[in-house]
């Protein structure tokens, strides 16, 4: 019974994931990519209930205002550094009551790899605000479906990493009911995540 | 056969020495990592003062296990890293490696890098050509922080 509802849940979440993908490309059309603070697509908060190794995350909550969820693997050893170390940078850029109202979050799309632990670790070096969750196969599938996150396998012959994980770069920008309000593409500079913060958390 | 291997190696030198110039590199750094990292990786820029061109074929490090040459190519906003046997420096050309493109990758980390330590790093050339370098590790936003 609990599978056939974990079944229903992915196949629900892959629709919708499918869906927010058609809109997502129906959106970058320039007119519409003007207009912020709407809702592209709605994550049902379950996929989200996930808790990190060090008990600080636990589900999407109502104490923080918004979340900012960006999905990677700890053996990446260049994009994901990079982007948590911008988006570090870009914490350090925000007030401190925007801070507490602000939870960040690294998403393993590599469980294989990277056990809760691992990933804990990984992301806490960047910032101490920074939570690492590794969440299980099917949830992962779930969240990534409703998002429009891609990522692949794909096998490295000859190479100590054996397999390398495709994936693209965004930050996905939440509220405590699930609602992505924002993306904002991979980057090199901080200011595009801080003008996000400022625009959905005025101070 | 020592003095076979004596005139070997002194002509070796020779050789490595002559070849010195074809590749300048600069900008060498290592990226620091967090603690139990499986991967650091490091970058730097090669420029080629020879007129033919001149490829980094395999580098070492104590600091290291192994040491890999990777890319970073972008199939629409989808990140892939892939392993390539060489990197191509032509003639009186500049190649950088940095964050989101070539980088060397660093497998069995003998500890996590921490900023401020520094990392033996042996290149070796398609010419035969030879270079030691001591990096130094910093963190990837070090040099983002000049620009504002
Ligand atoms: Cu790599």
């Amino acid at each position: 019974m609990k599978y056939l509802a974990w079944i229903a849940l992915i196949i629900v979440s892959g629709l919708a994931g499918v869906m927010s993908f058609q809109w997502l490309s129906a959106e970058s059309s320039p007119k519409q990519a003007a207009v912020s603070n709407k809702v592209i697509a709605t994550v049902p908060v379950n996929l989200f209930k996930i808790t990190s190794s060090d008990g600080r995350f636990t589900e999407l909550n109502n104490d923080k205002q918004l979340y900012i969820a960006y999905f990677g693997f700890t053996h990446c050893p260049d994009v994901c550094p990079t982007s948590l170390a911008v988006l570090s940078a870009a914490l350090q850029g925000i007030s401190a009551p925007q801070r507490q109202q602000l939870q960040s979050l690294f998403v393993s799309v590599d469980p294989k790899r990277d056990d809760p632990e691992t990933v804990s670790t990984y992301a806490g070096y960047f910032h101490p605000d920074i939570v690492g969750l590794s969440p299980q196969e099917g949830q992962l599938l779930g969240l990534t479906q409703s998002l429009g996150v891609y990522y692949k396998y794909v096998d490295i012959p000859d190479s100590q990493l054996e397999y390398s994980v495709d994936h693209n770069s965004f930050f996905y920008f939440l509220n405590a009911q699930g609602e992505l309000l924002a993306k904002v593409p991979h980057t090199l500079d901080p200011e595009p995540l801080v003008t996000k913060i400022q625009q959905l958390l005025p101070q | 056969m020592r003095s076979i291997l004596l005139a070997l190696s002194l002509l070796f030198s020779i050789h490595l020495a002559a070849n010195d110039a074809a590749i300048t590199v600069n900008e060498a750094y290592a990226r620091a990592t967090p603690p139990n990292a499986p991967t650091s990786a490091i970058f730097l820029t090669m420029t080629n003062t020879s007129e033919q061109t001149v490829s980094l074929v395999s580098a070492s490090t104590p600091a290291a296990g192994r040491v890999e040459l990777h890319t970073m190519l972008m199939d629409g906003d989808v990140m892939q890293m892939r392993q390539v046997e060489k990197i191509e420096v032509p003639a009186g050309k500049q190649v950088e490696l940095k964050p989101g493109g070539l980088h060397l990758m660093l497998f069995d980390l003998a500890s996590n890098f921490a900023e401020g330590e520094e990392v033996e790093l042996t290149l070796v050339f398609s010419d035969g050509g030879q270079q030691q370098l001591t990096v130094p590790v910093k963190k990837v936003m070090h040099k983002m922080k000049h620009h504002h």
